[in-house]
């Protein structure tokens, strides 16, 4: 192998496995045809040349290709059902700070117009409905644009506000992934179990949601068992994480389909730091906390009680009938 | 359609070539403006290929050295057709307009 050709080896080791397992030699062929006789190294431009295209290969591998495909897919699932858990908090909310006697009545209808109980309460029932049967991905999608705008209109005329940064961004993402969906083409959204899991999970973690809410809708997670005041309820919530996690990283598609929910995630705790008036101070802090575990709570809740309850079954299915007598 | 993407579509629509072949064709038909390299031409090929517009043809050892060729898809061949005949629609429109204005430099 001559010095010319092992550099050019040695470049094309920026090019993806899979790309240089099948095209490696051809491109020696190519790139050794391609130069002048007697060089013994390869001049900068073709370098520059070879390094951005396996750059170019490696970006469109990350972002492009079956695995993106199934993620978003997933998540175009996901994130409607999403949607469940942030209806069910603003719901719950508003009708508690309905039967809230210490809200005075004459506020009360400026603070919770009906409009916005009926926004949300159409917009669980799209969530509901495309979450479980999506079977008109165009139609699911242009709805999502037109929720997301309603929930928006709606909160900031409810609140005299911004609205919620959670709810737009999962709104957002719900949009763009059925957008994604409806454009590519229809298709399995949720492998196998998981088709029917997941939206148990999300529906159990709306109810949830609505169950715990408060007329204020901030104060929800001190309400938890696992809230700042019970150590032991927070070592529960990092065991819970840690196996979810671990989990999660055994599926590629998975794996991906999680990143783009805790990027939503954590876009919704910047957004919310970011409008926080008068800069960050530990009070606030808290708050944004309190409102990031408010909506993260009632799905870490819901997953855990479907999955650990399918788990179990299988579990009991699996131990034979005479050994289970004993 | 960006032009090196055009150009390796119209280097294939003459029939199968491979990558080498493609570098001079695209040479070639570029008036040796376009010089087109191996990290271009194969990051492009990967691109065509997963569009479905080019495909691998056959193979052949020459010198000791793998030759893959490529030829264009039926996808491939309409997308160039509809691409040409929007650079086409184009250049008649721009030389039209240069025509009523007269030669170059008449303008004020």
């Amino acid at each position: 192998m001559s010095p010319l050709e092992r550099r050019y080896r040695r470049l094309l080791h920026w090019y993806p496995a899979d790309h240089r397992a099948v095209h490696e030699d051809e491109m020696i062929g190519v790139l050794l045809a391609d130069t002048g006789a007697g060089r013994e190294r390869p001049d900068g431009r073709t370098v520059a040349d070879l390094v951005l295209g396996g750059v170019r290969l490696h970006a469109r591998r990350l972002f492009r290709g079956p695995r993106w495909d199934a993620a978003l897919r997933a998540v175009s699932r996901i994130a409607p059902l999403l949607m469940l858990v942030s209806a069910g908090q603003a719901i719950g909310s508003a009708l508690s700070a309905v039967a809230s006697p210490i809200v005075p009545l004459d506020q009360l209808q400026d603070a919770v117009p009906g409009s916005y109980i009926a926004v949300w309460a159409a917009t669980c029932l799209w969530a509901v409905v495309v979450g479980l049967a999506p079977t008109r991905a165009r139609a699911a999608a242009g709805l999502a644009w037109c929720a997301l705008i309603a929930v928006a209109i709606t909160e900031r005329a409810a609140y005299h506000g911004w609205p919620d940064a959670w709810n737009a961004l999962i709104g957002l993402l719900a949009a763009t992934t059925l957008t994604y969906t409806a454009r590519a083409g229809g298709g399995p959204a949720l492998p196998g179990r998981h088709r029917f899991l997941v939206p148990a999970a999300l529906l159990c973690a709306g109810v949830i949601s609505a169950l715990f809410s408060d007329p204020t809708g901030v104060d929800l997670y001190e309400r938890w068992p696992w809230s700042a005041d019970h150590p032991g309820g927070q070592a529960a919530l990092v065991v819970l994480a840690a196996l979810s996690v671990a989990l999660l990283v055994r599926s590629p598609v998975a794996r991906r389909a999680a990143a783009l929910l805790v990027i939503a995630f954590a876009a919704g705790v910047a957004v919310s730091v970011v409008s926080l008036d008068g800069g960050i101070t530990a009070g606030l802090a808290l708050r944004t906390w309190y409102e990031a575990m408010a909506h993260a709570m009632p799905v870490v809740l819901g997953v855990t009680l479907v999955y650990g309850l399918y788990g179990l079954g299988r579990l009991v299915r699996l131990v034979p009938p005479e050994v289970s007598h004993e | 359609m960006q032009e090196p993407t055009f150009l390796i579509l119209t280097a294939l629509a003459a029939g199968p070539q491979h990558g080498y072949g493609v570098i001079g064709d695209v040479g070639e038909i570029s008036g040796g403006r376009v010089r087109l390299r191996a990290g271009t031409l194969y990051a492009a090929l990967d691109r065509l290929q997963a569009e479905g517009l080019v495909e691998a043809d056959r193979e052949e050892i020459v010198d000791a050295r793998l030759r893959r060729y490529y030829k264009l898809t039926g996808a491939g061949q309409a997308k160039l057709a509809t691409e040409a005949e929007r650079l086409q629609r184009n250049s008649e429109e721009a030389r039209a307009r240069l025509r009523r204005i007269g030669p170059a430099g008449g303008v004020a």
